[in-house]
């Protein structure tokens, strides 16, 4: 479904660009997807694919911002992007503290600690995918916060700090520390914490906020806020659940990154899905923003175009990444667009302007739901163009963990739903490919605009989703405790069972590889070459190459041919050719780099900067490592 | 040379590879950042290397004497030899398999003396 509103409306605003917006010209990378478009793209073309095995540690900075999850404090969780501006290196911690970092050497300038409560006040885990960063576009002369930097915390507090003393700068919210939660004002069940950075364009922070999943039936709807970045003052509110749905339903938040059309003033938005996730029975009505990409006009909220990317959600099928903005070659003209990609596996490449594809997108039908009260929607959006990163159909029983299991595969498959894509859950358990956990997570991809090759790096991970009858749930979580792998869906009248489908030692059921990265010509949609990506790594054990594995986080692109990219399964970051997939270079690090790595360069030296912290949900293993290589001088 | 010399010196070599095999392992798991450190599999070949060693010195105090136990560890040196470079291979610890070879190369020569007396 598809909102065309505003259009008419655009202006082509004509203030300078912001830093960000102009990233690539001065080699900085100062957004959490290294520009605005969040094309992850670095005109830096020091390092090579002939030389980047030359790679060595320019610097490594441990910030002890860590939990393995001991005396009570949840595990930590590191996805941050580094903050390359200002001549600094800013880094948010799981911690919510912000570090300032001298590019060359790693040395800290500043810290800021939010002092934020430590607890799983939302999720159980200490979260952070790092800090934003703007500056005035015309400083005022020895007055303090000209330059800021923002993190948010769990607790719903956005503070904003001066990017070059560390302090908090006064005139925002109180004392610095804006708190979210007093617009937290419909179904307030849990704080909105804030563990993605505002986007910043002028003056404007839009952020989104992270809930409570698969908790409640009703739940906060996700509103996103529009913040005048110097004073903290809310401009807009935009609500993608219909009024006279939030008694019924909730979320459609935007946990993820965003990205920004600096010349059209336009902020796109990955929405994700309403509240519960996985039944539907209770909100039947059409939730046309939910589960879309949506674009809105940065100044004042108003919404452009949206188009919804999985019709009466019922799969978790957030959409999780920022639309990677990019202008098209087809037939001599020039189309503004974006490619959004998804957790189902398929990459909608849309004109930006008015969201219509550029590439055909057909509904198709697809099965019906046999859980009473539900009912899934007929149809689908498919895409064939580009081919999507995951096969339409599940991978099939792998020989190898059937035999290391006993057997067990084969006869757990036997009794699950399996109808293709889009099956829906079910009483006897079905099999979900691509699930919740992704296809492509909210690392999203890269784009080079010069050559029009996208790098994205995917997952094929098969699920299991069951629903659990509520008398027989309630019997599970006896008490109120909860049960790992379980979710009440509270209110609905199923809880929900989650579970990756591995055989009884941990080996995944499904044939490998389990992760993949990918190259298209984004102009045509043809896929350059695709190959297994990273390594699964159990008790330290290297699996073979050509399962691939698991990602989580995105890669970086140089406009000298190399891609940049942790996000795999090991403890490992590597460098792979744009050309061929080839892996030209790898460095163990301390943990899974379960993030955006950064380049920029600095004194006429490039440097490649990862976040080494890990996240319990991938492997196990937490650090806070930061670490950044550079060639030999 | 005899087949004594071969009985004598066999359990030597193997200790000696495994001795060289438990630094690397131990190494291994506390060195940070070498992507294997505080694994599970890096603490097994720790382990195993070391139970290689000792069953190695204890043939070799053994001397021939109780051949039972030592044609029993013996075999057992073996499978733990093949596990250990398999696991070292796996945990692309290059040099976990080259003493693993050093350990095998002595493991074979203690098969000198059963080959010299079916020969005899």
């Amino acid at each position: 479904m598809k909102y065309l509103s505003f259009l008419s409306g655009l202006t082509v605003l004509p203030i300078g660009l912001v830093i960000a917006a102009s990233a690539q010209a001065q080699d900085l990378w100062p957004t959490f997807n290294g520009n605005l478009q969040a094309q992850k793209f670095s005109p830096a073309d020091q390092i090579t694919p002939e030389n980047v095995h030359e790679l060595e540690v320019a610097w490594e900075v441990h910030t002890g911002d860590v939990s393995t999850g001991a005396n009570g404090r949840p595990v930590s969780a590191w996805s941050a992007t580094p903050i390359f501006a200002n001549d600094t290196v800013y880094l948010g911690t799981p911690f919510y503290r912000i570090f300032a970092l001298a590019p060359d050497t790693g040395e800290v300038k500043w810290v800021y600690d939010s002092d934020a409560l430590l607890e799983g006040l939302t999720q159980n885990i200490l979260k952070s995918r790092g800090v934003a960063y703007w500056e005035a576009e015309n400083p005022a002369d020895g007055q303090p916060c000209q330059k800021r930097v923002y993190i948010g915390t769990m607790d719903a507090k956005l503070h904003s700090v001066d990017a070059d003393t560390g302090e908090a700068c006064a005139e925002f919210g109180t004392g610095g520390i804006l708190d979210v939660n007093t617009w937290n004002t419909t179904n307030n069940k849990w704080p909105l914490s804030l563990f993605q950075p505002p986007t910043v364009f002028e003056d404007t922070l839009v952020l989104g906020w992270a809930g409570k999943d698969w908790a409640d039936t009703v739940a906060p709807p996700g509103n996103v806020f529009g913040i005048d970045a110097r004073t903290g003052d809310l401009k807009w509110t935009f609500n993608p659940i219909p009024a006279d749905m939030t008694d019924l339903t909730g979320t459609a938040n935007v946990w993820a990154s965003m990205s920004v059309d600096p010349e059209a003033g336009i902020v796109y938005l990955p929405v994700s899905s309403p509240s519960p996730n996985f039944y539907g029975g209770d909100r039947l009505q059409p939730i046309p923003l939910a589960s879309s990409v949506t674009a809105l006009h940065i100044e004042t909220g108003d919404l452009v175009w949206s188009r919804q990317l999985v019709h009466h959600d019922i799969w978790d099928y957030d959409t999780n990444a920022a639309p990677t903005l990019i202008d098209i070659e087809q037939d001599g003209k020039t189309i503004p667009a974006l490619v959004q990609t998804s957790k189902q596996g398929f990459l909608y490449v849309l004109n930006r302007m008015t969201g219509e594809p550029i590439f055909p997108i057909e509904e198709r039908p697809v099965p019906a739901s046999t859980a009473q009260g539900e009912q899934a929607s007929p149809t689908q959006p498919f895409v064939s163009v580009p081919e999507p990163v995951t096969d339409p159909e599940w991978p099939g029983v792998y020989w190898l963990a059937d035999l290391a299991g006993g057997g067990y595969c084969s006869r757990t498959a036997e009794n699950l739903v399996y109808e293709g894509p889009f099956t829906p859950p079910s009483l006897e358990g079905t099999i979900v490919y691509p699930p919740t956990s992704g296809g492509i997570e909210w690392g999203g991809g890269a784009v080079n605009p010069e050559t029009g090759t996208y790098i994205v790096n995917s997952s094929n991970i098969v699920q299991i989703y069951k629903l659990i009858p509520r008398e027989e749930f309630d019997k599970i979580e006896a008490g109120g405790t909860e049960v790992a792998g379980f979710f009440p869906m509270s209110g609905s009248p199923y809880g929900f069972e989650l579970r990756a489908f591995l055989n009884p030692i941990g080996m995944p059921c499904w044939n490998p590889p389990y992760g993949t990265m990918s190259a298209y010509n984004i102009n045509t949609g043809e896929l350059l070459w695709r190959k297994p990506f990273g390594q699964v790594q159990q008790w330290g054990f290297y699996m073979p190459a050509d399962w691939g594995s698991v990602t989580f986080g995105g890669p970086l692109l140089t406009s000298s041919g190399v891609i940049f990219i942790g996000a795999s399964m090991d403890r490992r970051v590597r460098a792979v050719s744009e050309q061929t997939g080839e892996v030209l270079w790898k460095a163990n690090v301390d943990a899974n780099s379960v993030a955006i790595p950064a380049t920029y360069t600095y004194q006429g030296k490039q440097y490649v900067v990862f976040v080494a912290g890990g996240n319990s949900f991938v492997a196990p293993g937490v650090s806070d490592q930061v670490i950044a290589f550079a060639l030999p001088d | 040379m005899n087949a004594s010399f071969f009985q004598r010196w066999s359990p030597c070599v193997v200790a000696l590879g495994a001795a060289v095999g438990l630094i690397i392992s131990i190494i291994n798991y506390f060195t940070p950042g070498n992507g294997i450190s505080g694994t599970p599999g890096a603490l097994l070949v720790i382990g195993s290397t070391l139970a290689i060693l000792l069953a190695a010195t204890v043939i070799w105090f053994l001397a021939g004497r109780l051949s039972w136990i030592g044609g029993t560890l013996f075999v057992l040196i073996l499978l733990g030899i093949l596990g250990t470079a398999f696991a070292g291979y796996l945990l692309e610890s290059a040099w976990l398999p080259v003493t693993m070879a050093v350990c095998l190369a002595g493991w074979l020569t203690g098969l000198v003396p059963a080959f010299s007396r079916a020969t005899a």
